[in-house]
């Protein structure tokens, strides 16, 4: 045994960093061990790692990452010792079959109801016309659900997209996608790391029910320039990073654009000009103080814009809507002792959506109108890691929100009438939440997550302030095989009011008022991790409940905002008057075999679950099935290596089709007409509907196909992508609608119903490269 | 390179964005017979009890949809004591019968039954409110137009909920214009917000409160300056049972979301056991003024 513990030794600490050799990018989750112990402690955020352990004469260390050469250190532990490691990327080897790598266990690790899929595979696995989407490989992974078709929304266990906590950089993602949710807005470019939580919470996220997304970007090579690019059908991106003072600071500027709108510009009349384009910009810039302090600073910009400008006779009039978020984080590190690290970070969101109808008239009068709607977060946090020794790791932390709403601005200019006016209706409240939490190992096989988050919420005239405690614990039964356990209550004082729920950007995120209470849920899940170390597999299964109470629904024919009824339209909308609060439970059993990396990778999804509702308001007040209620849902996602230069990959879904409510009947429904002219009805042909949710849309499925060439250059990389979208062109139903025929042979109509299918089988290719 | 591109995404556009349908066969269709259709409001100061009937369609088949009423039908209302039958009458387009027969009084309860030729049968019930309001005023305006030499009348419903108990309530107000010997000729007053809307309240949350309805407001009827005219503003204050109120809040969803396929479906409100539509009750205020 290389270690033994002994109460009289004294202790030292090793901490440091781990980086990437080659680009110095900090490694986030790096697992720091003891061999054939249960010893051993994980990189944090920002690529920090301590261990406290008694002095020894012969100390093994290992470090290890999915994807990495694990490095083993052999040292002697007679003082405390600072130790940075470098780790080697596997894609730099060639052609080298790496040997007792070891991943990083799930077994180990108390947390339960994680997923993490490493960048490279996102950029792998092919996607509607060739843009890669983070979001939408969330969607393959058990427990997680795509609403309808070529949808970037997420539906974590039975929530909502607005139940997901979605944070770049610490900052939180309001409107996570582009063109009507067709796409997100995360390039995969500019990211490091991608992580989902869809229970058992860590008492260090707070302010959704159902998921947190936890994104990092990276910081920028700190060692040589290095660049990365691509050519698609619909978009083009280019990322740059590199160092600005070698190995002290470095650069990351990233974006993406749309050309449809210059694509069919020559195509238009020349005095009128129309289109639409969406764009996004990350940029990141950090400074490397020294081993105790580290700056960094990272945005994110981006925007859809559909516009339309007509000139004639000297008047100009532009009309349009056009949406986006930006975010920007500061971050602090500081390390106040080895055992003791700190981050605080300011914090900056903004979303903002826009329809606007400007018009000029060559006698210099004008007319604008504005409408806006919003919300924009400056917010503070700080977070402290302590490893006081081998059996704790504690962190702790505060967060404190100020949130402005702005359900609706309307700015109106009018010169003829000498009219301005600006009607702004904000709303200003505080959020916040303060946390502790411990990683505990009382014994070898025993590992707890305990954490409790109390969390506040300050609108005018009315304060809630909530516990939330989390727990979550692994034991393990053998070596590579645990039993775990976890609790989370949560808290969601921020909602989204949605036509659809399919993310348009006409979506409206509210706070909680005085008449609209928080959202709530608790949930429970027990599951089973068991790692396959020698062939790089680990196989979870878990089965949770979860039940929310107080959740938002739209009352039956609650409509808001449309596009199509203009900036005149916009303000007349009373979202408290839309809203009805109701429950929500969800259950299920979810079955995950993932290998993330080899020349062979991919996993095996599967998900059994039910999603039930009840609003006092809804459906006369009777339970029925959520619209995204999916019995079973199957994803088969394969990366095969077939040569250095050739990459195949796949993904087949299979999910139950969604509950919705199609009409049963029809007839004249007759309003009572009181007064002088009660002889006369006035009729209106409405729908005779049934129980709301009761018929299922065909089941969804859908084959993708995707085939990389890859070609090393004297300049670096470049590879050719063709993708198949349903390939074998399944029919999936998008929605529903009954037409009519009528035969005037024997003059009768018939009423059939019919499916609108969005996608058929889609090809695709882009161009990319890096150097 | 850039027009192969070019190519390639007018391609993927055509065929990626031009939507296909089908007709769908691969699911369990929405299956239902046709149904009865019964629609019938009392109160205690109709002189004529109205009920009308129609059917609905299957939403998948070949029937057609009519506003024809069914005709055979055996309609009979009761309050547990006296019972009536009602008899079609072609003018009315409904069955009627006397509310001498079957007088309708506040707080009882009344059974409506329907049976047509081919067994089908639906039946409801409904408690006639007690009429509550208190101080139903009718507060009148007038004004010159801006757009044209007319008069236009803006009013305003004012009343006091009792407090204690679930109240319901509709507003209504029409103009009643008399020519010479000409009937009395009515219009409606639009009210400002939807003003296509049925208006209902509820005192759901403004238990005891002073209600006022919006602003409603109606051009002053120009007729032929030969002949003496009488304008009269009409304002009704309905104090309504639930199934009233639920009905008519349904069809008012049902009215907004008309053809928009991203808004909730409307599941219109029916207390028919074994049909469809409503038999409902309401007391009826009325405040009346005469126009200048």
């Amino acid at each position: 045994m290389l270690f033994s513990v002994s109460q009289a030794q004294t202790k030292y600490t090793i901490s440091g960093f781990v980086r990437e050799k080659g680009s110095s990018e900090q490694l986030i989750g790096v697992n720091v061990y003891l061999p054939g112990t249960t010893i051993g402690t994980t990189t944090n955020t920002y690529g920090f790692y301590s261990i406290t352990l008694p002095a020894s004469d012969t100390l093994t260390l290992v470090f290890s990452y999915v994807g990495y050469l694990p490095e083993i250190k052999r040292l002697k532990l007679a003082q405390q010792l600072e130790l940075n490691i470098d780790l080697l990327p596997e894609a730099l080897l060639q052609e080298v079959e790496v040997i007792a790598k070891r991943q990083e266990k799930v077994s180990e690790t108390p947390q339960m109801s994680t997923i993490e899929v490493p960048v490279s595979q996102i950029k792998t696995i092919p996607a509607l016309l060739g843009e890669k989407d983070v979001l939408k490989v969330l969607q393959l992974m058990p427990g997680v659900q795509k609403g309808s078709e070529g949808n970037s929304g997420i539906y974590v266990r039975g929530g909502g997209p607005d139940q997901n906590l979605i944070i770049l950089d610490d900052a939180v993602v309001y409107n996570a996608y582009h063109l009507f949710g067709f796409f997100s807005l995360f390039n995969g470019d500019a990211l490091k790391s991608v992580e989902l939580t869809k229970g058992g919470f860590p008492a260090r996220y707070g302010g959704r029910l159902s998921s947190v997304i936890e994104m990092n970007m990276k910081e920028g090579n700190k060692e040589k320039l290095h660049g990365e690019g691509g050519i698609g059908l619909i978009s083009s991106r280019l990322t740059l990073e590199g160092p600005l003072k070698k190995g002290k600071s470095s650069f990351l500027i990233s974006g993406r654009r749309t050309y449809a709108d210059a694509l069919i510009r020559p195509l238009m009349p020349k005095e009128e000009r129309g289109g639409y384009y969406f764009y996004d910009l990350n940029t990141k810039v950090n400074y490397d103080f020294g081993r105790k302090n580290k700056l960094y600073l990272s945005g994110y910009f981006g925007q859809d814009r559909f516009f339309y400008v007509d000139k004639y006779d000297g008047n100009n009039d532009k009309t349009g809507f056009n949406w986006g978020n930006a975010t920007g984080t500061l971050r602090w590190n500081h390390l106040f002792t080895n055992k003791l690290f700190a981050n605080t970070s300011f914090i900056f969101s903004n979303y903002k959506f826009n329809i606007y109808s400007r018009e000029k008239n060559k006698d210099g009068s004008q007319y604008n109108l504005d409408y806006f709607s919003g919300i924009r977060d400056f917010g503070i946090k700080y977070d402290i890691d302590f490893f006081p020794n081998p059996q704790h790791a504690i962190k702790m932390g505060i967060l404190s929100t100020h949130h402005r709403f702005t359900p609706s601005a309307l700015v109106l200019k009018d010169t003829d009438i000498a009219e301005f006016r600006r009607e702004v209706d904000n709303i200003d409240v505080v959020e916040s939440g303060i946390y502790v939490e411990d990683l505990y190992k009382p014994l070898p096989q025993v590992r707890i997550n305990a954490g409790f988050r109390l969390s506040h919420f300050a609108a005018k005239n009315k304060q809630y302030i909530r516990p939330e405690p989390r727990i979550s614990a692994s034991y393990s039964l053998r070596e590579d095989l645990s039993a775990k356990a976890s609790y989370a209550r949560m808290n969601q004082y921020v909602h989204l009011i949605s036509n659809t729920g399919i993310g348009l950007p006409t979506d409206l995120w509210v706070p909680t008022t005085a008449r609209i209470a928080p959202q709530q849920s608790q949930q429970i899940a027990i599951g089973i991790a068991k790692d396959f170390s020698d062939k790089g597999i680990t196989l979870t299964t878990e089965a949770y409940y979860k039940k929310s109470d107080n959740i938002l629904g739209y009352k039956e024919g609650a409509s808001f905002l449309l596009i199509e009824d203009g900036p005149e339209g916009a303000n007349q909308v009373s979202w408290e008057d839309n809203v009805t609060a109701g429950q929500a439970w969800s259950y299920g059993l979810e079955f995950l075999v993932q290998k993330k990396v080899g020349r062979f990778s991919g996993w095996v999804g599967y998900t059994l679950s039910w999603t039930q509702l009840q609003f006092d308001s809804l459906n006369f007040g009777k339970k029925y099935y959520a619209r995204y209620d999916r019995r079973h849902d199957i994803s088969l996602v394969g990366i095969y290596e077939l040569s250095p230069k050739i990459t195949l990959s796949g993904t087949w879904v299979y999910g139950t089709g969604n509950a919705i409510t199609l009409p049963i009947g029809e007839y004249f429904a007759k309003p009572h007409q009181p007064g002088g002219q009660s002889g006369s009805f006035y009729m209106s042909s409405v729908n005779d509907y049934g129980p709301k949710n009761s018929f299922r849309m065909a089941a969804y499925h859908r084959l993708d196909i995707g085939i990389q060439f890859h070609k090393k250059k004297k300049w670096g990389e470049r590879t050719w992508e063709i993708s198949l979208y349903n390939a074998y062109s399944r029919k999936n139903p998008f929605f529903y609608y009954i037409d009519s025929r009528y035969d005037n042979n024997t003059q009768t109509e018939t009423r059939f119903l019919k499916q609108i299918t969005l996608f058929p089988i889609i090809p695709s290719f882009s161009y990319s490269f890096k150097f | 390179m850039n027009k192969r591109i070019l190519f390639i995404f007018t391609f993927s556009l055509l065929i990626g964005f031009s939507a296909c349908e089908k007709e769908v066969t691969n699911i369990k269709l929405p299956q239902a017979s046709s149904k009865l259709v019964v629609t019938s409001f009392i109160s205690p100061q109709d002189t004529l009890l109205r009920v009308s009937v129609v059917e609905s369609i299957p939403a998948i088949g070949k029937s057609t949809l009519s506003s024809n009423d069914i005709r055979n039908a055996t309609v009979t209302m009761s309050d547990g004591d006296r019972s009536v039958t009602f008899t079609y009458h072609d003018t009315d387009h409904a069955y009627v019968a006397d509310a001498e027969e079957l007088p309708i009084i506040q707080g009882n309860k009344y059974t409506l039954e329907v049976n047509d030729t081919k067994g089908r049968k639906a039946a409801a019930t409904c408690t006639v409110p007690i009429n509550q309001p208190i101080g139903v005023e009718m507060v009148i305006d007038s004004a010159k137009s801006d757009y044209a030499d007319f008069m236009q009348y803006y009013m305003m419903l004012n009343w006091q909920d009792t407090p204690g108990e679930i109240n319901y309530y509709r507003i209504f107000a029409e103009i009643a214009t008399t020519q010479g010997s000409h009937s009395p000729f009515s219009q409606r007053v639009y009210f400002e917000g939807s003003s296509n809307d049925i208006q209902l309240f509820t005192d759901n949350r403004l238990d005891g409160a002073k209600f006022s309805s919006s602003r409603g407001s109606i051009w002053k009827p120009s007729y032929n300056p030969d002949y003496p005219t009488a304008n009269t503003l009409f304002g009704y204050l309905l104090n309504t049972d639930e199934h009233y109120y639920r009905y008519h809040q349904s069809l008012n969803n049902n009215y907004h979301t008309d053809g928009n396929p991203f808004a909730e479906p409307v599941l219109l409100y029916s207390n028919m056991n074994g049909g469809l539509g409503v038999f409902a009750s309401y007391n009826r205020n009325t405040v009346s003024m005469p126009l200048k």
